[in-house]
């Protein structure tokens, strides 16, 4: 038997092997290493892996820590069965509390906050686009709520599709799009847990299987939700959402090869930027469409307000492109409360035709729908007090749920940008200034000096064309001097000036109490900035205006890597005033500092000027007086 | 072949250590998806209407396993290139509860019966099928991994009947005991097909679910139409009894043990039971519903005489019958 099991083995190491004789040592060596290598991927990431219970410590469901702080993936119907805190397990077999950070109904994923320890172990997530079916995968998490030490369970299986749509129940709600099919077992308590590639990396988040017949047990086919969907709802949870998915308020569908706009709402974005009935969808979000299928899939992996690019054409014209942010699909009727039966089948219908897009040939069946008693804490015995914490409603999805905590992650995210750029250490460094040449079209339209003191204040002095022009920031107040008039301006008006922004924004860095004093700092959910995934910060100052701030999520290796990467006041693709992107960050005494950033317009980050940086030189000392003011 | 194959491991597991392209399992699978077909047929009452097929040759000729959803005027088969064919059933096979089909179109990728792999215990297998329907059009079928766990005779029920198949199945630990697997392939990690995927059964010994497959060479024998026919066993003095009895099937374990019909020329239609009797004692034992009636009637010897007691209209009846011997399997 042992034979047979090295072979299978030599099959792991993606040997193509019949029928053979017994290894020689090396090929058991080579079986061996193999072996050593999926148990040390185990041992990683095994302390990443959550139990997760009701506050009566009842019921269970699993999730993964994806941030040392604490943030854990799971599924949103295992929090919506558990409420807005309760106990976590960990593989060191200790109880932590956590509370819940935001929800996503409409995907299926919730983010938790363990408490109760500095730095939590994390599992780093993986690009889940190169998963192929064939691939092994692991599941891990609390199956049958087993483990009494909290120690998770592993399952082994293979990748069994990809790109798999399991449609939901309800309105718009439990959608499994573009997910992962899988063999490994999945049975009730490893929802919200992590499944993993024989690398460690987080591919899915385990959330549901084809239970049709013989109950809620592994049948051998599971689904998780692709941890690319996962990490691009990171920002728009942590801002305490209840997240909701977008829409382009059309409907496709594939006639003859093609896929065609077969239902429009006319008052939809999409549609006043000049999609029409009948148009063909050639291209989303840079990936060319086939089936009306694909680009189902890839569109409910995306949150309400995702800046989408859309490539359509109409019989014999040329193709157009535009950029168009997506509405948000309800999870509840807009119509009155009615009877309770009525409610019931009109939100099926709705369920129905507010599906993007549309599933040819046979009409798939939903299988598990959502949240079962396993999931949910079970009671028994007498009640408790506390024992089941307030539901989630879902009539204040897109809102923000808790501003405090809001706010509290948005520090959070921008502190995070100071450590991970290291801005935050004195080396004895007191500033810095950058002389940058200004170029439009590769050509050298003027220049720009910036000087940014350690203590937060600067002053940005350029020429464009002939015309001169400072503006700076001393501490308190902001000041601008054109053509030699010097005057005091608003916070606003001086964030506004792209060229100023992008020193400001870097001084503030230096600053230990950054922003501070500046207005009030809120995360606005999930954006997108250069191409990927990003945090949207919005500072409102004392006259409500808004500048935004877009900062990363993930980093390549899946770890989080939350790095500023754009700044500006404009959000819509129509805005008149353009933003700033940060595009290339170099180590300048110890400190990752920014040496190109881009003046940029639209959502689709047009660069219409280039502040390519000549000299940066690092001040030991900087005379306060150079911020303040200009004499006229 | 074997001593052949031994460098080839060697070497094939060095360039796997060393880099690893496409996956383990990707070859397989991509010869397997490109041979297995997504077939759609008639829904009768809770059994599916679906199941999943093999190419054999490269005429359209499709197999897949024998169930009700074949007996349909509209059956359609969607091929890996997502184009959908409607199909025919040419045979079918009792032993092997297999069917074969026919389509009007080339299809030059199919399974090869001539040579079927040698699989043994412990080899690792692929299932790919269409379980639950999951996929649809182009899309790939599901993909599960299991090893083999040994080759053997089946005994096997399917509800309260015997599953009347003849012969040896391969059994796995692949889950595929699902709906719409039946018909789906086995292969080895090479991507040649060990075997067709059967109908949802249990198994006789411990009532669960049974992961199986029908060998590819036992394939072979029905494509070919080289299967053995049942040899009818030889009637001995210890043979079980046969009442010619049925009894109506309307599910559910404590169904009323009324008659549905008499098989004719039986004891039972020679003592003049008729169709709609409900029996109420047999071989002087209640009777008070069908799975009583199955389990006292299965004991019966053969030439024993029996009494039966049945209700008729508002009559209770009493035969006197001699159970015939029952053909055995």
């Amino acid at each position: 038997m042992s034979r047979y099991l090295a072979l299978c083995l030599a099959v792991c190491l993606g040997a193509r092997v019949a029928w053979a004789e017994p290894l020689n040592p090396s090929e058991l060596a080579q079986v061996k290493a193999a072996e050593e290598t999926r148990i040390q991927a185990i041992q990683a990431v095994y302390g990443a892996v959550v139990a997760i219970y009701g506050n009566d410590r009842q019921g269970g469901g699993s999730g993964v820590l994806f941030d040392e702080s604490g943030y854990a993936l799971t599924n949103h119907h295992v929090v919506a069965a558990a409420g807005v805190s309760g106990w976590a397990g960990l593989a060191d077999g200790k109880l932590y509390r956590w509370r819940l950070v935001g929800a996503d109904p409409g995907g299926d994923v919730a983010i938790i906050q363990l408490q109760g320890k500095d730095r939590f172990p994390t599992a780093p997530l993986g690009d889940s686009t190169k998963v192929r079916v064939g691939d092994f995968a692991m599941a891990m998490g609390n199956p049958f709520v087993l483990a009494e030490d909290q120690q998770p369970t592993v399952t082994l299986g293979i990748v069994s599709g990809v790109e798999r749509f399991q449609p939901g129940s309800g309105m718009n709600q439990l959608v499994y799009g573009n997910c992962i099919q899988v063999d490994s077992s999945i049975n009730p308590g490893n929802s919200g847990g992590p499944l993993f590639n024989l690398h460690g990396q987080v591919i899915g988040i385990n959330g549901r299987g084809s239970f049709e017949e013989r109950g809620r047990v592994n049948v051998g086919l599971g689904y998780a939700i692709s941890a690319n969907q996962c990490q691009t709802f990171v920002p728009e949870l942590l801002s305490t959402k209840i997240a909701q998915h977008g829409t382009l308020d059309a409907i496709f569908g594939t006639r003859e090869g093609k896929v065609i706009c077969h239902t429009l709402n006319l008052d939809a974005p999409i549609a006043r930027l000049g999609l029409q009935l009948g148009d063909e969808l050639l291209a989303f979000e840079k990936q060319p469409i086939r089936t009306a299928n694909q680009f189902t899939n890839l569109l409910s992996m995306l949150p309400a307000g995702w800046p989408c690019e859309v490539t359509f054409t109409r019989e014999g014209n040329e193709p157009r492109t535009v950029f168009v942010r997506l509405t948000a699909l309800p999870y509840e009727s807009a119509r009155p409360a009615p009877m309770p039966d009525e409610e019931k089948k009109r939100s099926q219908e709705e369920g129905k035709s507010e599906k993007p897009g549309e599933k040819e040939g046979e009409e798939k069946k939903p299988e598990d729908k959502g949240p079962s008693d396993e999931d949910r804490p079970r009671g028994k015995g007498p009640p408790m007090p506390m024992r089941r914490a307030p539901a989630i409603p879902l009539h204040d999805a897109g809102k923000i749920r808790d501003a405090e905590l809001n706010g509290e992650i948005a520090h959070w995210t921008f502190h995070r940008w100071q450590s991970a750029a290291k801005l935050g250490a004195d080396r004895g460094v007191a500033g810095i200034r950058y002389l940058d040449e200004v170029r439009a079209d590769e050509e050298k339209i003027g220049s720009l000096e910036a000087f940014l003191a350690r203590d937060g204040k600067c002053v940005v002095r350029y020429d464009l064309s002939g015309k001169k022009m400072a503006i700076g920031f001393d501490g308190e107040a902001f000041w601008q001097t054109i053509d030699d008039k010097t005057q005091s301006i608003s916070q606003a008006k001086a964030l506004r000036n792209a060229y100023f922004l992008q020193a400001f924004i870097v001084a503030q860095g230096f600053k230990s109490d950054a922003l501070v004093g500046l207005g009030k700092l809120a995360l606005d959910g999930s954006d997108k900035a250069v191409q990927r995934p990003a945090f949207r910060l919005k500072l409102i100052d004392d006259a409500s205006e808004e500048t935004y701030l877009w900062l990363s999520v993930f980093g390549s290796e899946g770890r989080p890597d939350i790095r500023l990467l754009k700044a500006g006041p404009a959000i819509d693709d129509d805005d008149p005033l353009p933003n700033v992107r940060f595009v290339d960050w170099q180590s300048i005494a110890g400190m990752e500092l920014p040496r190109t950033r881009e003046v940029i317009q639209g959502l689709g980050e047009n660069v219409e000027q280039t502040l390519a940086n000549i000299t940066c030189e690092v001040l030991k000392e900087v005379d306060p007086s150079s911020f303040r003011a200009d004499k006229p | 072949m074997k001593p052949l194959l031994a460098p080839l491991i060697l070497v094939t597991v060095f360039a796997a250590a060393a880099e690893e392209p496409d996956g383990p399992f990707s070859s397989a699978n991509a010869i397997a998806q490109r041979r297995v077909v997504k077939i759609y047929g008639a829904e009768i009452g809770r059994t599916p209407g679906y199941a999943s097929g093999l190419i054999v040759s490269a005429a359209g000729d499709i197999l897949t396993a024998q169930a009700a959803m074949l007996s349909t005027d509209n059956l359609r088969i969607t091929l890996a290139d997502g184009t959908t064919h409607p199909a025919k059933v040419l045979r079918r096979s009792q032993n092997l509860q297999a069917a074969l089909l026919k389509i009007e179109a080339n299809t030059p990728e199919f399974f090869s019966l001539q040579t079927p792999p040698e699989v043994q215990e412990g080899d690792w297998i692929l299932s790919v099928s269409n379980a639950f329907k999951v996929a649809e059009g182009a899309e790939p079928l599901s993909v599960n991994l299991g090893v083999i766990s040994l080759r053997t005779p089946l005994a096997a029920r399917r509800g309260f009947s015997d599953f009347p198949y003849q012969g040896d199945v391969y059994l796995y630990d692949a889950i595929t005991a699902n709906p719409g697997a039946a018909g789906g392939a086995i292969v080895t990690v090479e991507g040649r097909l060990a075997g067709m995927i059967g109908k949802v059964i249990e198994s006789k010994s411990t009532n669960t679910r049974l992961n199986y497959a029908v060998p590819a060479d036992l394939l072979a024998t029905f494509v070919n139409g080289e299967e053995l026919q049942p040899t009818p066993a030889p009637v001995t003095s210890t043979a079980p009894g046969e009442l010619g009895v049925r009894l109506f099937a309307l599910g559910g374990r404590k169904a009323p043990a009324y008659i549905d019909r008499i098989l004719p020329g039986s004891p039972a239609a020679q003592a003049g039971i008729k169709a709609d009797d409900l029996v109420v004692t047999l071989a002087g034992q209640v009777v008070k519903d069908a799975s009583d009636f199955r389990r006292i009637a299965d004991a019966l010897p053969a030439r024993r005489e029996v009494v039966i007691e049945v209700k008729r209209k508002n009559a209770v009846l009493s035969f006197r019958l001699v159970p015939a011997a029952k053909a055995q399997d």
